[in-house]
């Protein structure tokens, strides 16, 4: 294999968002010895490459000290000499002088989060103690030689305002990612009832959820907004999608059932793996801790759930969809979170048909 | 020409491979968007590499879902 792994260095996160979808303020942070192992594990198994995403909570509480062994370790377990990479996914709060040069020198990239404007980012991203985060972020991330990648993420709070917002991430960033709302997140007290005015009902799972038709106009009008830009930024998942339609297979995760079962998996602070991240710290999702060697059944054991999830699927609406190769049902902890079973297809279906149908009518030419 | 027909894969495996919407690839330049089109012909390119050599992987095959960046 060649996995991904999202590694969450620490539960613990100095920001406590309103669509989090795991949120948790828990303090312990990978030791060092727990570090080594994972490190080592990973590389033995991988094939010829490793992507490592560093992850949280906020992975840089975890401090310089901890990602300055991240490069000697890679270094002493990789006598083979695969392909790796490096990422930090932070909330860019944290973000240090000393820190960002040794990132960037060991060639780590950066993402980030901004939810768009001054406006909309702070009244969604705050502190644990409900304070405003923007210009937090925009002052860590300004210290990057590189800009970094940012992640907004589509809610209900979201909806209308989506040229403010790539205009107003554009100038931080070299790309940014729109995000669909993942459920399960719990709103910290502090904000609740203060950041949206939708409520939860039959067609809304969750208040900061949008309907699968909410998000299809979203995503229509992120794509027009895109379309307009003379001096456009990558703009994902539509430029993934635009790709996926003329390779004619999905890339990501959330779009193929591939990198989903295939590549992608999860790490907690005490070393115990997961199919995914997002499944812990369900023992359904666990695939063993460190010292068991995990990886080592890990293509086994999601074999069987992907082979069962697509046939569900196939079985189903997807059988006949004429986007399956390009949507392949979405994520199975989406599934998970909203029916307790891996067996549904994504809330966002009928959202993404429209998206899908949307680009294809400007990809077909008389 | 080429034009990809799309075909219905139920069998679990393997993981459904090149398929297609009716797409004709050798249109593409005349895609009316700027944007749209600097994508689409890349995105062609790499699908031309990756017939002529299956091994060759695709940037940002993998994660999304977390990792602000993979291509």
């Amino acid at each position: 294999m060649n996995p991904t792994a999202i590694i969450e260095v620490t539960e613990n996160c100095n920001l406590a968002c309103t669509f989090c979808l795991r949120p948790s303020f828990t303090p312990p942070v990978m030791t060092s010895e727990t570090l080594e192992k994972v490190v080592s594990h990973i590389i033995e198994s991988s094939d010829k490459r490793a992507d490592f995403i560093w992850h949280g909570g906020e992975p840089l509480l975890a401090g310089f000290k901890f990602f300055k062994q991240i490069p000697e370790l890679q270094e002493k377990y990789n006598p083979r000499g695969i392909f790796i990479r490096n990422n930090v996914q932070t909330n860019g709060t944290t973000l240090r002088k000393e820190l960002t040069d040794f990132l960037e020198d060991n060639k780590f990239t950066i993402g980030t989060s901004i939810q768009g404007t001054r406006e909309i980012h702070d009244s969604s991203r705050l502190t644990v103690g409900g304070k405003p985060t923007y210009h937090k972020v925009i002052s860590g991330i300004s210290q990057l030689k590189d800009k970094p990648s940012s992640i907004v993420v589509i809610t209900t709070e979201t909806l209308g305002r989506e040229e403010e917002i790539y205009y107003g991430t554009k100038p931080h960033v070299s790309g940014m990612r729109v995000s669909e709302y993942f459920p399960g997140g719990i709103i910290p007290p502090h904000c609740s009832g203060a950041t949206t005015s939708f409520q939860k009902s039959s067609e809304r799972p969750e208040p900061l959820m949008p309907t699968p038709e909410e998000w299809g106009e979203s995503m229509i009008r992120f794509y027009e907004v895109w379309k307009k830009d003379e001096n456009p930024i990558d703009l994902k998942p539509i430029t993934k999608i635009i790709r996926s339609f003329i390779i004619g297979r999905s890339e990501g995760c959330l779009y193929s059932q591939e990198a989903c079962h295939n590549a992608v998996i999860g790490v907690k602070s005490n070393g115990e793996f997961y199919t995914c991240i997002r499944g812990a710290p369900e023992q359904k999702f666990s695939i063993g801790m460190v010292d068991d060697k995990p990886l080592r059944k890990y293509t086994e054991r999601n074999g069987t759930d992907k082979e069962r999830r697509i046939n569900k699927l196939l079985e189903g609406d997807c059988g006949s969809c004429q986007f399956w190769n390009y949507c392949n049902g979405g994520c199975p902890l989406e599934s998970w979170k909203l029916y307790g079973d891996l067996d549904h297809k994504t809330w966002y279906c009928e959202g993404r048909k429209m998206l899908f149908e949307h680009i294809l009518k400007d990809l077909k030419v008389k | 020409m080429e034009t990809l027909e799309y075909k219905p894969k139920f069998a679990p495996k393997p993981m459904p491979a090149l398929g297609g919407l009716e797409l004709d690839l050798s249109k593409l330049e005349a895609v009316e968007n700027t944007n749209v089109r600097r994508v689409a012909i890349t995105a062609r390119n790499a699908r031309e590499r990756l017939e002529a050599d299956p091994s060759y992987e695709i940037q940002g095959t993998y994660s999304e879902a977390y990792s602000g960046e993979r291509a």
